[in-house]
């Protein structure tokens, strides 16, 4: 896999300016954090305006969000197709749920205990499937996503099975929209800019080695199955989280949130922005989302639209939505950049 | 190459849009003189023939009602999303139903766990929500509101029904097949239980757990050709009991053991003169075993529709009927006022008298029980009853104390 | 000891719709490393169609029995079309990206089938002449399911067959041994992959064809036969036909004789199985490693 991490060409006429460079050479090197305020400031100003739907969905977009990057640390920069992170977004959403109504724990300790125990299980189903490589690891993971769903499905007696649980098994604070909104973008924001770092330093920078050049790593000395393992465990951790965050909007937990088309989300919401890009999934995840609702109130066939979207970007745009954005940005800004129509105009 | 990737990432963005904006079922918003109904039920998937069939019911109510005036000087709607059975997609419509189509009451549900999604919002926004389909006991205690309104018999009361009946029947040699979910124990260890209660000793050669959604019995059935049964009560629904009888009637299963099913009209419509005789069925509303009323619902049904009703077309004529009639009584549309409204009164309806008891809004109605005819009647194109029965359920209630120990604080 | 022959048969009869369905699945991963998520489609489209044509001509008489023949031909070529306008764009990029091109035509295919059939159910009446029971040591079989157990060995001697006495079998084979150098042979290999891409969805539209009498017709079908496909082609040996049947086979008798001793493990099963398998041998119990 030669896949490129930065998928952005610096503007080559900046070099000539005085201001405008740096401050474009620093957004571009910075476009991940950039990205990632500017979204969270659109949110924050269209959440403190918004209804309660409004909120809801916007809610959920965050979730999927979170749901997807975590996802992506194994899809575009590990380079391992999980089809299962259902597994852990279920799990974090139970652990909510089922600590509510069986325990009568607190919403707190819960939302603590999810990525630990997230991590937890994601060690044990990484550990196995990472024994595969390839369409084995993903059918593996798939196999997780559908037997999980099963034993959930199964064990009504504890999980109250096909019936799923419903209830208000969140403080009475986070059940107000707005209250629940900020909590939500917070929670989703800290966890983004925590995988950031993960995705910076240099375990993610191995990983991605190894997503491009396995065996020339393995000679390095790296024992990369234990490399592999653990970040399938931080990624499940993060799913799991996410899984949490969702009884928020939602108050519900139901066995559908651990089969494969819910696996399937993130993988799609990745590929649509982007695997490459660190914030493709962020764009992807709001796409899906929002399609997906407003396409749902107009028409019942959302599948086939987004099967075909899906398609067209996999044929045809494969650094995603995002991707092919950065690239005709940074055609247009070299463009203008070498132009001198600025300079021309009196800019420094 | 780059500008073909953003040209066609461009283009699939205004697939996305395009299809939205050009859909084919855009959702009914209410206009002056109307109000709306909002129905979140699945009308794909495999409960799908409820959804279908009971909007056809409903349908029919909407439009005698309006015949008449409507309700407090408006016109009804039906306002429908589907939900394919998934009670996800359930929740986020009735929420759209209620926060952005403002429909005034819901009704549903093709499941039980889209019916608990749509209970938990009917509750949170305090819009009444009858239930004509999916009756896990649950509905009514640990996930109960005082917006719900329950109108089929229970997970509690229909086992105990035909455990009744069974009770009078010579059979000892008992299999139970029933859908791994809540629903099917809930049914098979009710039935068992109260089998004994009511003094059998059911001798239990085995069970099966078959997993929702199975398409293929073959190795449920060996095994229970296998252990000789001479009853074998089932809690399959949809098209997992369709498959099931279509699967086991070629392995002649029925011809050396009773048969005990749900739904029966369901059933009896949609395999007609293959439907096996002898067969013991039950049924919220089988319209050949009822009273004039419905017998003359069904016959308006089979001109205009060309088939004959399930249970489903008159469980959602009968809905659509108690909540005008209580709107009517309460004057207003307030979630509140009709809640309370609910349970002043009886109703009358397609399905006969019908009320409500307040503790926890289950509607006291019958079972109807009835062995298949060895032949298909020449007017109606399926078996009728050789013997019939209709259990009242009275004593079939869970006592109101327990269920209000189970109901949330 | 008549309810054992009744158990055999009656793997069989499970095994039969199985193993048409994971050979599909394994020739198209062996010949061409794909992994088809639409397989499951194909399936469904070969019962819909076949319902269509049953609803159309009535169940009884010749008609059934051609649309019978023609279905699986049909999808066949949906299947080829498919290889051509799709897939061939993705055998040059990422292993994901063929699965995410195929699992969008999941998607793609289950709305086609919706606007095409809607959601209710469809029902395919047992051809005339295969209704009925054979009472076989006083517990009945059906005789339509001993004609899908006759018509699956057939398909499955053919195919073996096929593949060891023709050249086209041959190519085959060799594609799954080593495509670099088959092309080098100077085989036209990209013809090669429609034509196998055709004859996976054969095989997929045969057994919806086959399965159809038997259960209802309707939206999730894909899905159910998909998970169920791809476990026997994995525990068989992605790749390997005769794997397909011996998983099939496995499987097939697992679940009869798991309904009769274990009922209450019978969903998990199949699922512990494949990740067992995968887990101790991932080549299956006759790919190659």
């Amino acid at each position: 896999m030669n896949a490129p991490v930065e998928a952005v060409t610096e503007p080559s006429g900046a070099a000539k300016s005085s201001t405008l460079g740096p401050i474009l050479r620093g957004l571009v090197r910075h476009r991940t954090l950039a990205a990632l305020v500017v979204v969270s400031i659109v949110c924050t100003a269209y959440g403190l305006n918004g209804d309660a739907t409004a909120l809801i969905t916007l809610d959920n977009a965050l979730i999927l969000v979170l749901f997807s990057v975590a996802t992506n640390l194994l899809l575009g920069y590990g380079g391992m197709a999980s089809f299962g992170q259902a597994c852990f977004f279920g799990l974090g959403a139970y652990l909510v749920a089922l600590g509510w109504a069986n325990l009568h724990a607190p919403f707190w300790l819960m939302l603590v205990a999810a990525p630990a125990v997230g991590a937890l299980v994601a060690t044990a189903v990484g550990a196995v499937a990472l024994r595969l490589q390839q369409w084995f690891f993903s059918l593996v993971t798939l196999a997780f996503s559908q037997l999980f769903y099963t034993i959930v499905e199964k064990a009504y007696v504890i999980t109250q099975g096909d019936n799923g649980v419903f209830g208000p098994m969140i403080p009475r604070a986070l059940t107000e929209p707005i209250t629940g909104f900020e909590f939500v973008l917070g929670v989703t924001a800290i966890c983004l800019v925590l995988l950031l770092a993960v995705v910076r330093s240099p375990f993610g920078l191995t990983l991605t080695a190894i997503r491009d050049n396995r065996r020339r790593v393995q000679t390095l000395g790296i024992n990369v199955y234990r490399h592999q393992v653990l970040a399938f465990a931080i990624s499940g951790a993060f799913c799991s989280v996410a899984g949490a965050l969702f009884t928020v909007p939602n108050q519900a937990a139901y066995p559908q949130l651990f089969d494969w088309n819910q696996s399937g989300l993130p993988v799609i919401a990745s590929v649509l922005g982007g695997v490459f890009l660190f914030e493709g999934p962020v764009l992807g995840a709001f796409i899906l989302q929002y399609g997906r609702d407003l396409l749902i109130q107009h028409t019942s066939h959302w599948q086939l639209a987004f099967g075909l979207l899906l398609l067209a970007i996999v044929l045809l745009a494969p650094d995603g939505l995002l991707g092919a954005a950065y690239r005709l940005i940074g055609r247009s800004a070299r463009r203008f950049l070498s132009s001198g129509v600025w300079r021309r105009a009196g800019w420094r | 190459m780059r500008l073909k990737s953003t040209l066609a990432a461009v283009a699939a963005l205004c697939t996305v849009v395009i299809a939205g904006c050009g859909g084919s079922s855009a959702q009914p918003a209410a206009t002056q003189g109307e109000v709306l109904l909002g129905v979140p039920i699945g009308t794909t998937g495999a409960n799908a023939t409820i959804g279908i069939e009971g909007l056809k019911g409903m349908q029919m109510a909407v439009d005698d009602i309006n015949a008449k005036g409507g309700v407090n000087g408006k016109a009804l709607k039906l306002a429908q999303i589907d939900d394919a059975g998934s009670a996800a997609t359930a929740s986020t419509n009735t929420r759209s139903l209620v926060t952005n189509q403002k429909v005034v009451a819901l009704f549903g549900s093709s499941t039980s766990s889209t019916a608990a999604a749509t209970e938990a919002i009917a509750g949170q926004y305090q819009i009444p929500f009858v239930i004509w389909a999916g009756a896990d006991i649950g509905l009514t205690t640990k996930t109960f509101n005082k917006f719900t309104f329950q109108t089929k018999p229970s997970t509690y009361m229909e086992p105990r029904a035909v455990a009744q009946y069974m009770a009078t029947q010579p059979y000892k040699r008992y299999y139970t097949v029933g859908v791994d979910i809540s629903y099917g124990h809930n049914q098979v260890d009710t039935f068992l239980s109260s089998l004994k209660a009511d003094g059998v000793t059911p001798q239990v050669v085995g069970q099966q757990w078959p997993a929702i959604g199975t398409s293929d019995y073959t190795s449920i059935i060996t095994a229970i050709a296998a252990a000789k049964p001479e009853f074998v009560f089932t809690a399959l629904t949809g098209s997992d009991l369709l498959n099931f009888l279509k699967q086991a009637g070629a392995y002649k299963l029925f011809q050396t053991a009773k048969l005990g099913v749900t739904t029966g009209s369901d059933l009896s419509l949609a395999l007609g003169t293959s439907t096996p005789p002898g067969t013991v069925m039950w049924d919220s509303a089988p319209f050949f075993l009822m009273d004039q009323t419905a017998k003359d619902f069904a016959d308006k049904f089979h001109s205009k529709f060309g088939t004959w009703p399930m249970e489903w077309p008159l469980m959602g004529y009968a809905a659509v009927q108690i909540w005008a009639q209580a709107a009517a009584a309460a004057k207003s549309f307030d979630g509140t006022q009709v809640a309370k409204a609910m349970v002043a009164k009886p109703f009358s309806t397609v399905r006969g008298q019908l009320s409500f008891r307040a503790c926890d809004d289950q509607a006291l109605v019958p079972t109807y029980l009835w062995v298949t005819a060895s032949s298909a009647d020449p007017k109606y194109g399926f078996p009728l009853a050789s013997t019939s029965e209709v259990i009242t359920n009275d004593k079939n209630m869970m006592p109101c104390s327990d269920a209000q120990a189970l109901q949330p604080k | 000891m008549s309810h054992i022959l009744l158990v055999l048969l009656a793997s069989l009869s499970t095994a039969s719709t199985l193993f048409l369905v994971a050979s599909g699945i394994t020739l198209l991963f062996g010949a061409l490393r794909v992994v088809n998520i639409a397989h499951g489609s194909f399936v469904m489209y070969g019962a819909y169609i076949l319902a269509s044509a049953a609803a159309a001509y009535g169940g009884e008489g010749w008609q059934l029995w051609v649309a019978i023949l023609a279905v699986p031909l049909i999808v066949g070529v949906l299947g080829s079309g498919m290889e051509i306008s799709v897939m061939r764009r993705t055998y040059g990029k990422e292993h994901l990206s063929q699965l995410l091109a195929t699992f969008a035509m999941f998607y793609i295919f289950a709305d086609l089938a919706l606007i095409l059939w809607g959601g209710s159910y469809k029902s395919v009446p047992v051809p005339q002449g295969l209704g009925g029971s054979v009472v076989i040591a006083d517990l009945a079989f059906p005789v339509y399911s001993l004609f899908v157990i006759g018509v699956t060995i057939a398909v499955a001697v053919a195919l073996a067959a096929l593949l060891r006495f023709t050249q086209f079998g041959w190519q085959i084979r060799a594609a799954v041994e080593d495509p670099e150098l088959l092309a080098v042979t100077g085989v036209h290999v990209r013809r090669l992959g429609t034509i196998v891409f055709g004859l996976a969805a054969g095989l997929a539209g045969l057994a919806g064809v086959l399965i159809a009498p038997v259960q209802t017709i309707a939206p999730g079908l894909d899905a159910s036969v998909l998970v169920a496909g791809f476990i026997v082609a994995v525990v068989g040996g992605l790749g390997s036909i005769s794997g397909a049947a011996v998983g099939a086979l496995v499987i097939g008798l697992g679940e009869t004789l798991g309904a009769l001793w274990v009922p209450a493990l019978e969903s998990v099963m199949i699922y512990v199985l494949m990740i067992a398998m995968l887990s101790i041998r991932p080549s299956g119990l006759l790919g190659r490693s």
